[in-house]
C-alpha cells in the first residue's frame, strides 16, 4: 500500500476532516476569548481568525472528497437500510449544506479582525464580530454533533 | 475607509452565497431536473453547489467592492446584522426542509 492509498483511506479522511474542524472550532473559540479580552492586540484576533478559516477550508476539502468518493456508495446505503434512516435524510443532508455557510462567514470574520480593537469599537463593529464568531462556533458544534449522529447510525444502525 | 467597504462587500456576498446555497439545496430536492443539471456540471450535485457558493461569493464581493465608494460604519454594522439574520434563517430553512421531507409534510 503506497502513501497516497493510506492518506486517502476512509478512516484517515474522516479523522483529518474531524481534526481540522476541531482546530477550526477551537481557533474561533480562541478568538471569542480574545474578543472579550479588552486589552487584545489586533494580531491576537487576526491569527485565530486566519487559523480557524484555514482549518475549516481544509476540513471542507477533505470531508468533501470523502463525501463524494465514499459516503454515497458505502455509508449512505447502510444508514438508509438501518434503524435510523433519518440520520441520512435529515442530519447528513442538513450537515453537508450547512457546512457551506461557514467559509463566507469565516472570511468575513477575518476581514473584521483586520481592524484593530479601537477601530472596531469606534465603528460599532465589535458586537457584530462577536456575534458572527459565536455563530461560527455554534454552527461548528452543530455540525460536529451531526457528524457524531451520522457515524453512530452507520456503526450501529444496521 | 477601504476596509469598511471590504467588510460590507464580504457580508453581503456571504448573505447572497448562503441564500443561493439554500435555494439550490431545496430547489434541487423539489426539482429532479435541477439536481440532474447540478450533477452534470461536476459529476456530483454537492460539488457543484460548493463551487457555485464560492464563485458567487467571489463575484458578488468583487462587484460590490468595485461599485461601492467609501461607506460608513453604520452601513457596515447593518451588513453584519443582515448576514447574522440570513444565516439563522437559512439554518432553520435547511433543517426544517429536511425534517419536513422525512416526515412527508410536503
Amino acid at each position: 500500500m503506497d502513501i497516497i492509498s493510506v492518506l486517502t483511506a476512509k478512516p484517515v479522511l474522516i479523522g483529518v476532516h474531524l481534526g481540522a474542524a476541531i482546530i477550526g472550532i477551537d481557533a474561533f473559540m480562541w478568538l471569542l476569548g480574545k474578543l472579550t479580552d479588552k486589552s487584545s492586540l489586533r494580531s491576537d484576533r487576526l491569527y485565530p481568525a486566519i487559523v480557524g478559516t484555514g482549518a475549516f477550508v481544509f476540513s471542507w476539502l477533505v470531508g468533501g472528497y470523502y463525501y463524494v468518493k465514499y459516503y454515497g456508495l458505502v455509508v449512505k446505503p447502510v444508514i438508509k437500510a438501518g434503524v435510523a434512516p433519518w440520520a441520512h435524510i435529515i442530519v447528513m443532508e442538513s450537515k453537508e449544506h450547512i457546512f457551506l455557510f461557514i467559509i463566507p462567514l469565516a472570511v468575513t470574520i477575518v476581514l473584521l479582525a483586520i481592524l484593530n480593537p479601537t477601530e472596531l469599537k469606534k465603528h460599532q463593529l465589535d458586537s457584530g464580530l462577536l456575534t458572527l464568531t459565536v455563530l461560527v462556533v455554534g454552527i461548528g458544534f452543530l455540525i460536529g454533533a451531526f457528524g457524531f449522529i451520522i457515524s453512530a447510525a452507520a456503526r450501529w444502525g444496521a | 475607509m477601504q476596509q469598511l467597504t471590504r467588510i460590507i462587500a464580504s457580508a453581503h456576498a456571504a448573505s447572497v452565497s448562503i441564500l443561493l446555497t439554500v435555494a439550490l439545496t431545496i430547489g434541487s430536492e423539489l426539482s429532479p431536473a435541477l439536481k440532474t443539471w447540478l450533477t452534470g456540471l461536476t459529476g456530483h450535485h454537492w460539488t457543484s453547489k460548493s463551487i457555485i457558493s464560492v464563485v458567487v461569493y467571489g463575484i458578488v464581493f468583487a462587484a460590490l467592492q468595485s461599485m461601492m465608494g467609501e461607506r460608513s460604519a453604520i452601513t457596515a454594522k447593518q451588513s453584519i446584522q443582515i448576514l447574522v439574520r440570513v444565516t439563522c434563517l437559512s439554518l432553520v430553512l435547511v433543517i426544517g426542509f429536511f425534517v419536513g421531507e422525512y416526515f412527508h409534510w410536503f
